[in-house]
Formats: structure tokens, C-alpha cells, sequence
């Protein structure tokens, strides 16, 4: 059976990089190599650009990233831009406004061509946020989050015990979550220095925020937690 | 018209934890103000563990805890016997175990730090200091290192002390270290452990009783941390707890906003989770609770007492304010806030006593737009 492909963006490539299974007499394997094993891996070149950008990669590691690239066969890039995206592709300023449009594009090309409905994996909340009408408009609902990825490999994969996949979540939920946490911080703290009068406030302000998108992680964290609790009664 | 037209000295519904040192005062809550208390006698009465869950939802009055506590103690124990030590979950780029470290040295103060020691060298004797730490930490260099702080001749020697200092904050060259009479560095996680728990072992071995508490306020940021931070987190908590015992109380204050005991196990994991002796949950008050906590709030703060419990507000005011919130925003922090709001009101409409009426004006013109 022809494995399904899953178009991933390059956060996502990046995380699936960033730890490795430790399994026992076996060499190290990264969350990446095992969803490469079950999934079809592919990408739009904007993303291959982008991994190469904010990731080191080995030469040998940069020509696999390359022959990921997925070529769109139905229609040009400009063809689709133009009618998906009146031309905002073409006049995008950086280049992470055109990864997630391209992927979406490549994602299309795909159902259209192919005849299958791949996966879509990304872990930029806020593109998902703002792309999900038109993903949804076109039957991308399989969007998964690189919790997905594991949960799929836990359900999967027979040598990844439920210690291994519960680490995976933690990693994640670092990777995913903090730098909006960060930022928040930051940028409060930013504006107590620019107004140290009204400390106070802000203080208020950004305790919500931060206080909300804090109940955010938890919920996911837990959510996901819960569910590898099943799959690992059910595996047993 | 001011707040004193109100009958108050201040207005005490504060929205925000105040500072540190502003606190002293304890309102509603007795449970949980006693639970406390409880954990602090019987650290004394050699209780063979203290891991303490402090767990509820943002403004719930965990930080307040810590704070009151570190700033009043309790009463049945001096200045000198407890030592209060209070600090949040390590931020980024920090080595964890380096930070516990120093956060407790900070806490306790370099300048006490020796005079603890001092007694404790003077009451056991060095020989018997030294074994009384090393039994538990096994390790020889570590334990004599702990016993030089206590030796009189280092505490009145400025360079022999000040090289103590650069030891323990890891910046001591081979020829000091030598010049100490000592052969190793504090260099890696489990150094700085066992050093951090000799000195916790010293400093509570005196025959007039001393305990540690420590207070390590939003657990809950830990969530932002890896496997492999978190893993050293746990390892740092994990060897206090069981090198030093009861004699050393950690509080860890964990925000949640679901009563959910088994997914605040989930956050924590399971083997933090089991190592915890006991669980506070800052829960949300019923009504009665609740007027309780405002009554104890305006009381501590009235001018003249005998113009009611409630007083600038009326008894149904309050009852009929409180009422209205819902139940899981009966935490003190949402309580403060609208009160807080509805006083700055009275200022502004020029009233004195604030009653149902007033209160009814208040919630319609925060609804109208």
C-alpha cells in the first residue's frame, strides 16, 4: 500500500529534529526518521529554503531535504497564488508569510492530482488559526500538530514505549509553547521600561495573557497526556 | 472626598499580589492559614519529610501564602529558628540546579550563613559536624568544606572567607582551592547538590531547633521546560528531599485552575507527584467564606470599628455582590478587583456608606456601554 503523504512546514521539520528515541541496542532515532518510515515526507522549496535558513543541516542531510521538495503539477505556482491568493505570495515581504501559503498550495496540488487527501502538519498555531478556512475549503482537515505526529507513531510504532512518548509531549509542548510565553514576558517587561508609571497596568494586562495562554499549554499537555495513557492500556 | 470618608485607612482589596515586604496581614481562608501553620510545627517535630502542594487557580492567594508567611513566621518559634527562603521556578538560559542553589544561599544570606555554621561548629565540634554531614551527603571534600565556613579562624580571615565565597560560587582558582587545603571544585549538578544539602545539614543541627522553608512559587512554569530541564529539576528537589528530611520544608505553589486532582499529577508528573506528603488546594470560597474574607479585610483596615463588620459597605450590599459573582471567580483576586472597582466608585459618586443602590449603579454602568 503507497504510503500517505504528509506535507510538513518547517517548525514542525525543525521539532521532529530536535530530540532522538533512545532505543535500546539500536541507534538513535529522531521523531522525524520514524514519521518518515510510515508517511510520504514532502514540501514546498520555500520551506526547503526556510529549514536550511534556521536549522544546520549536513550536506548529505540538505540533498534529502531537496528531494522532499514536492513539484506542483496541476497548475504554476503563479496560477494558484493568483487564484487563491490574489497575488499575495507574489508580493509577500518575508518569507515565512509564503511557507504556509505554499504548502497549502502543494497540499491542493496533491488532492487534485493524486487523488488523495494528505496530511498537513504544522505546529504554527497562528497560521493554522488564520489558514484553517481555506485548509477546511478544500477537505484539509487533516491538519495535525507534531503531537499528532506522535501520537500516530505511539499508535504505530511497536518499540516506542509509553516513557518515550511521554518525554516526546514535554519536548513539544518547550518547543511549541514557550517562545509565545517568552515573548509575552518580554514585551511586558518591554513596556514597564518604555512606562515604569504605569506598572501596575501592565502588570494587569499581561497577567491575563499570560495567565490564559499558561491555561492553553496546560490544556494541551493534558489533553495529549490522556490520550497516550489509552493507546498505552490499549497497546498492553 | 477620600478614602477615609469611607471609614478606611486604605482601600485593602488590592488587585495585584502586593509587594514582599508589605505583607502581614491574613484575611479569610483559616484552613488554609492553619494547614500551614501545621506543616511549620511539625517540621519542628521531626517529621521524617516535607514536600507541600500548594495547588489552585491564578489570584487564589498561593503567593500571598508564601509572602505572609516568609514576612510573619509563626508564633511559636523566634526569628532565628525559621528561615524562609522564597523564589520562583528558574528562567531561561539558567543552569536549574546552579539557580536552586544560589536562590537558597541568597536566601538565607552569606552573613547568616556563617553564623549558623558557627554555632553549629561550636555546639557539635568539628569532628562531630563533620560526620554528621557526611553521613548523609558521602562525600568527604564537600563536608570539610562546609565545616571550614564554621571554623573561626576562616570566619575572621576577610581572604580565607572571601575565597569560601569565590568556592562557592564556583569561581575559585586551583591555587585558592589549595590555599583552602581542599581538592575540589563545586563543578558539576550533583556537586553543587550535595554542598547546598551539607549546608542545610549544618545550619539545622543546632540543639535549639532550626528548619528551612522554602517557598518555590509557580511550579507551574516548569511546563515550559524539556525532559532534560525538567529531569534536573526533579533530580535537585529529589535530593534535598531525601538527603536533608524533615528538617527542610519545600512549598511549591502550582497555579490550576481545575479542581482536577489527577491532571495537576499529569503536569507535574508522577514522580514529583509521589514524593508529596501533603496537598493545599487553593479552592474558590463559598459565600460564606467569602464574607468572611471581606470582613476580615475591611476590619483591618477601618477607622472606627463600631460602624459595622462590613462597614463602609452594608451587610446585603456585600452579601448580594458577592452573590452575583460566579463560583469559581470567588477567589480573592476577582473579589479585590470588583470591590476595589465599586470603592473607586463610592469616591467618585461622593458616597459614604455603599448599599445595595450604590452597588446596583455600579454593576449598570459597567454594563452599559
Amino acid at each position: 500500500m503507497p504510503k500517505q503523504d504528509c506535507i510538513i512546514d518547517a517548525c514542525s521539520y525543525i521539532y521532529l529534529h530536535k530530540f532522538s528515541f533512545l532505543s535500546q541496542g539500536e541507534e538513535e532515532v529522531t521523531p522525524f526518521d520514524l514519521l518518515n518510515k510510515v508517511v510520504n515526507i514532502k514540501h514546498h522549496k520555500v520551506i526547503s529554503d526556510e529549514i536550511k535558513r534556521n536549522f544546520t543541516v549536513s550536506e548529505e542531510e540538505a540533498l534529502l531535504i531537496n528531494n522532499r521538495e514536492y513539484q506542483l503539477q496541476k497548475h504554476t505556482l503563479e496560477h494558484y497564488d493568483k487564484t487563491l491568493y490574489n497575488k499575495a505570495i507574489h508580493h509577500a515581504t518575508t518569507e515565512r508569510d509564503k511557507g504556509e501559503k505554499v504548502n497549502l498550495i502543494s497540499a491542493l496540488d496533491i488532492i487534485i492530482k493524486k487523488k488523495t487527501i494528505p496530511i498537513y502538519l504544522t505546529d504554527d498555531i497562528k497560521a493554522i488559526r488564520s489558514e484553517k478556512k481555506l485548509l477546511t475549503n478544500f477537505l484539509l482537515y487533516n491538519i495535525w500538530t507534531s503531537f499528532d505526529a506522535i501520537i500516530f507513531l505511539f499508535l504505530t510504532t511497536s518499540n516506542l514505549s509509553y516513557e518515550m512518548v511521554k518525554n516526546a509531549i514535554t519536548d513539544f509542548t518547550a518547543f511549541i509553547y514557550k517562545p509565545t510565553y517568552d515573548n509575552l514576558i518580554k514585551a511586558r517587561d518591554k513596556k514597564i521600561d518604555d512606562q515604569p508609571a504605569k506598572k501596575k497596568e501592565i502588570i494587569k494586562k499581561y497577567a491575563i495573557k499570560i495567565s490564559s495562554w499558561r491555561k492553553q499549554t496546560q490544556e494541551n499537555k493534558i489533553d495529549y497526556l490522556k490520550r497516550i495513557e489509552i493507546i498505552n492500556t490499549l497497546k498492553n | 472626598m477620600n478614602i477615609q470618608d469611607l471609614n478606611l485607612h486604605k482601600n485593602p482589596f488590592e488587585f495585584l499580589t502586593p509587594m514582599q515586604g508589605q505583607i502581614d496581614f491574613w484575611a479569610g481562608m483559616p484552613e488554609i492559614k492553619s494547614d500551614i501553620e501545621q506543616i511549620y510545627k511539625n517540621s519542628f517535630n521531626n517529621s521524617p519529610r516535607n514536600l507541600i502542594l500548594n495547588w489552585g487557580p491564578i489570584g487564589g492567594g498561593k503567593t500571598y501564602a508564601a509572602y505572609y508567611f516568609k514576612n510573619k513566621g509563626i508564633d511559636d518559634f523566634d526569628d532565628e529558628q525559621i528561615i524562609h527562603i522564597y523564589t520562583t521556578s528558574p528562567k531561561e538560559g539558567v543552569k536549574i540546579t546552579k539557580q536552586i542553589f544560589r536562590d537558597i544561599l541568597d536566601g538565607i544570606t552569606f552573613r547568616k550563613l556563617k553564623q549558623y555554621i558557627q554555632e553549629a561548629y561550636n555546639e557539635l565540634g568539628e569532628d562531630n559536624l563533620f560526620e554528621h554531614i557526611y553521613e548523609k551527603i558521602n562525600s568527604e571534600e564537600f563536608a570539610k568544606a562546609v565545616v571550614n565556613l564554621g571554623k573561626e579562624e576562616n570566619i575572621f580571615n576577610m581572604h580565607i572567607f572571601d575565597l569560601m565565597k569565590k568556592y562557592i560560587f564556583g569561581t575559585v582558582s586551583a591555587k585558592e582551592l589549595d590555599s583552602l587545603k581542599l581538592f575540589r571544585k563545586l563543578e558539576s549538578d550533583t556537586d553543587y547538590r550535595k554542598f547546598l544539602s551539607g549546608i542545610i545539614l549544618a545550619i539545622t543541627s543546632t540543639k535549639k531547633p532550626k528548619r528551612i522553608f522554602f517557598w518555590f512559587d509557580e511550579l507551574e512554569d516548569t511546563i515550559y521546560m524539556t525532559t532534560k530541564q525538567y529531569k534536573e529539576f526533579f533530580q535537585t528537589f529529589r535530593d534535598l528531599v531525601d538527603t536533608v528530611g524533615g528538617k527542610f520544608t519545600i512549598f511549591m505553589n502550582f497555579t490550576f485552575s481545575e479542581a482536577e486532582e489527577e491532571n495537576v499529577r499529569m503536569l507535574i508528573g508522577e514522580a514529583l507527584w509521589s514524593r508529596i506528603n501533603q496537598k493545599i488546594y487553593f479552592k474558590p470560597l463559598n459565600i460564606k467564606d467569602a464574607l468572611i474574607y471581606c470582613k476580615d479585610l475591611l476590619k483591618n483596615s477601618q477607622i472606627d470599628d463600631s460602624k459595622g463588620d462590613y462597614s463602609p459597605f452594608e451587610e446585603t450590599a456585600i452579601t448580594e455582590i458577592l452573590n452575583n459573582f460566579k463560583q469559581t471567580d470567588l477567589i480573592p483576586r476577582e473579589i479585590n478587583r470588583n470591590i476595589n472597582e465599586l470603592i473607586q466608585f463610592a469616591l467618585k459618586e461622593n458616597q459614604t456608606i455603599i448599599d445595595t443602590n450604590l452597588y446596583k449603579k455600579w454593576f449598570n454602568s459597567k454594563t452599559t456601554f
